[in-house]
């Protein structure tokens, strides 16, 4: 009984709060509260989830437009450059008469020399403080007619005569002292070309524009070409390549400026090129003109023809190019004028004896024949070149000229109008240059380079020849533009000045 | 001089031979492995050319081929074949070719080939055309092939 009594107040005991929960009034339930929270943060999701998909739809939508519009355009550009090409097609198959090229070069130079005394006779030849200058403006129009028919113009323009000294008075000095008896009486004489503009114009300084070359050429087969008008002798390696920008350096050699062979000849040429072997390539070109002369571009002064010959050979291996050339020149130099004459009789009344009381005759007063062989060679390894040109000059006169009356001083202490004697003249360069290899240059070229050079223009004077010691930088950011920086040791006879340094800086653009 | 000074002076020119060879890398030329063809218009009677007769073609030193004359094409300046092709038969970069014809330019007034798109048709459509393609790009028939390299 006790048993079944505590059992039962141990049950009643167990479901007394179950009844007084029945009881109660209903209390929220966390559960479902947290099933709601989630219920309804599952629909915010899905709606979310149908924006991004809306969102993704419209995003491949407009990648989808995108695509398409990108190969729109690839097709029309594909098209574009097609019909570019078909027109360059055209262009190429068919030249067009009038098809013309226009491009040249020009440079700045800065040149800075030091001169062993103050007083030296150098200053005359050279700026005697430094300077900029621009040295070559050169306008190239090319045109090609026809596949075989060619013409090439080039102009120089310059601020030539500006600046050209006519005449350099020579003051004498009797024991440190100006004696005005012995002063050259002829005036110091400079070329100004400064003139006033128009009626509300600035001032104008007016150049010039010289004709380096104009020629025709016509070339039916690579072995026979044939060249008419004036153009530029076929001799070395710098003649022809005489652009700033191509050149190594920043001055021509003395052989170019001492004009050891003419640069230029008016007149005609025949020329070619032949294959025998593969690696070997042989040109040769016939030259005949004027020659050289006081005008020779514009007339010759006597019935002499100048003919020259130039033979060539190139071979070219895989690394390396050798190049050996010569040109061989035989013509005569005339100068002189032509005068017109009235023929009386010794009363004065006209000479008819002749059939015309008037006449004309060309009067010389030099003459000269010159021969001339020039020698070059060029070796291309791998970036090193080496190269050299040589000149030998034989110069007989027929007429001969009067000294300059400085070298008649330093000859013979005196101004007395000696002539001048027939004489040879040589001179010879040799450059070497090394391309560096550096890949972390690249694009940028830089090439190093020293050479020597010598010439005597007149073998009779023995003080007269000069010798040129040259090293600098050549740099080439792109092949149409080059900066250089060059150092130049002359050495003269002490009698000319002795030593003379220089340093040049110079930037060439081609376009 | 010391016999130190002079060991120390003959090492000058070693250390500088050594720097330089250490930056020194001959310029990577763009060498791809797929074939050139050198490709010609079916007109033009020569079968076949060397690899130096196409140089002298595409530096328009040579004129003719055989009895005929022939036009250079070149492939457009940044092609990777052109890089190719310069590399192979020019021995030299495409930048090496313009300043080659910069020089050519003032020196004799020559030009440089037309430059077009593609190659194989401008041999197809010019009778005296020469150019050249990937073995890819050729076409049976279109052209006939001189060399392949």
């Amino acid at each position: 009984m006790n048993h079944r009594l505590r059992l039962s107040v141990w049950m009643l005991g167990l479901l007394l709060p179950v009844a007084a929960w029945a009881q109660e009034p209903a209390a929220p339930d966390p559960a479902a509260e947290r099933m709601d929270a989630l219920e309804q943060q599952l629909a915010a999701q899905n709606r979310r989830i149908e924006e991004l998909e809306q969102e993704k739809a419209a995003a491949h939508e407009r990648d989808r437009a995108r695509t398409e519009e990108d190969a729109r355009i690839a097709t029309e550009l594909a098209a574009t450059k097609a019909a570019l090409d078909d027109v360059a097609l055209v262009a190429a198959r068919e030249p067009e008469p009038d098809r013309l090229s226009i491009y040249g070069f020009f440079d700045t130079t800065f040149y800075k020399a030091w001169y062993r005394s103050d007083r030296s006779v150098l200053i005359t030849q050279n700026p005697p403080y430094s300077t900029f200058m621009m040295n070559n403006v050169n306008i190239y129009l090319k045109s090609q007619m026809t596949p075989t028919i060619s013409a090439l113009v080039e102009m120089g323009l310059s601020f030539a005569p500006l600046g050209y000294e006519k005449n350099l008075p020579i003051d004498a000095y009797v024991d440190g002292e100006l004696n005005p008896d012995l002063v050259d009486a002829s005036a110091y004489d400079r070329v100004d070309t400064t003139v006033p503009g128009g009626i509300a114009s600035q001032t104008v300084r007016y150049g010039s524009v010289s004709i380096v070359r104009a020629h025709l050429d016509w070339v039916p087969r690579d072995w026979l070409g044939f060249r008419v008008g004036r153009w530029l002798t076929p001799y070395g390696i710098w003649n022809e390549e005489h652009a700033p920008t191509v050149l190594m350096g920043v001055y021509y050699p003395n052989l170019m400026n001492w004009d050891l062979v003419p640069a230029s000849q008016m007149g005609a040429q025949i020329f070619g090129a032949i294959f025998p072997a593969d690696m070997l390539q042989l040109k040769y070109a016939v030259t005949l003109s004027n020659g050289r002369g006081p005008m020779d571009t514009v007339m010759d002064f006597d019935e002499n023809k100048a003919v020259g010959l130039r033979l060539q050979a190139i071979a070219t291996f895989d690394k390396w190019k050798l190049t050996v050339g010569g040109y061989g020149y035989y013509g005569k130099y005339t100068d002189g004028y032509r005068t017109a004459e009235a023929y009386l009789n010794a009363d004065l009344s006209r000479d008819m004896s002749n059939g015309s009381p008037i006449g004309g005759r060309v009067v010389f007063d030099e003459k000269y024949k010159e021969g001339i062989v020039a020698a070059d060679l060029k070796l291309d390894i791998a970036g090193v070149q080496l190269f050299g040109e040589y000149v030998y000059r034989r110069v007989d006169y027929l007429r001969h000229p009067l000294m300059f009356s400085d070298y008649e001083f330093v000859q013979n202490g005196d101004f007395t109008g000696r002539l001048v004697p027939s004489h040879l003249s040589r001179s010879v360069y040799g450059i070497a240059a090394w391309t560096l290899p550096f890949q972390i240059l690249d694009p940028v070229k830089v090439t190093p380079y020293a050479g020597f050079d010598w010439v005597t223009p007149i073998d009779s004077y023995e003080w007269f020849e000069q010798k040129t010691i040259r090293f600098g930088l050549n740099v080439q950011p792109s092949p149409f533009v080059v900066a250089k920086l060059e150092g130049i040791i002359d050495l003269f006879d002490e009698r000319l000045g002795g030593r003379m340094n220089g340093l040049a800086a110079q930037v060439a653009v081609s376009f | 001089m010391t016999h130190h000074n002079r060991t120390r002076l003959l090492c000058i020119p070693a250390v500088l031979t050594a720097v330089l060879l250490a930056f020194s890398a001959a310029p990577e030329r763009a060498t791809g492995a797929e074939t050139i063809y050198i490709i010609a218009n079916n007109s033009i009677a020569a079968a076949s050319l060397s690899m130096a007769e196409a140089r002298l073609i595409f530096q328009k030193e040579k004129t003719r081929l055989g009895s005929s004359a022939v036009m250079p094409i070149h492939a457009r300046k940044d092609s990777s074949l052109r890089a190719d092709f310069a590399a192979r038969v020019l021995n030299m970069s495409v930048q090496e070719e313009i300043g080659y014809w910069e020089a050519q330019k003032v020196q004799s007034g020559k030009q440089p080939p037309a430059e077009l798109g593609d190659t194989v048709k401008a041999v197809f459509s010019m009778k005296s055309g020469i150019s050249y393609c990937y073995a890819s790009q050729y076409r049976s028939g279109v052209a006939k092939i001189l060399l392949k390299i």
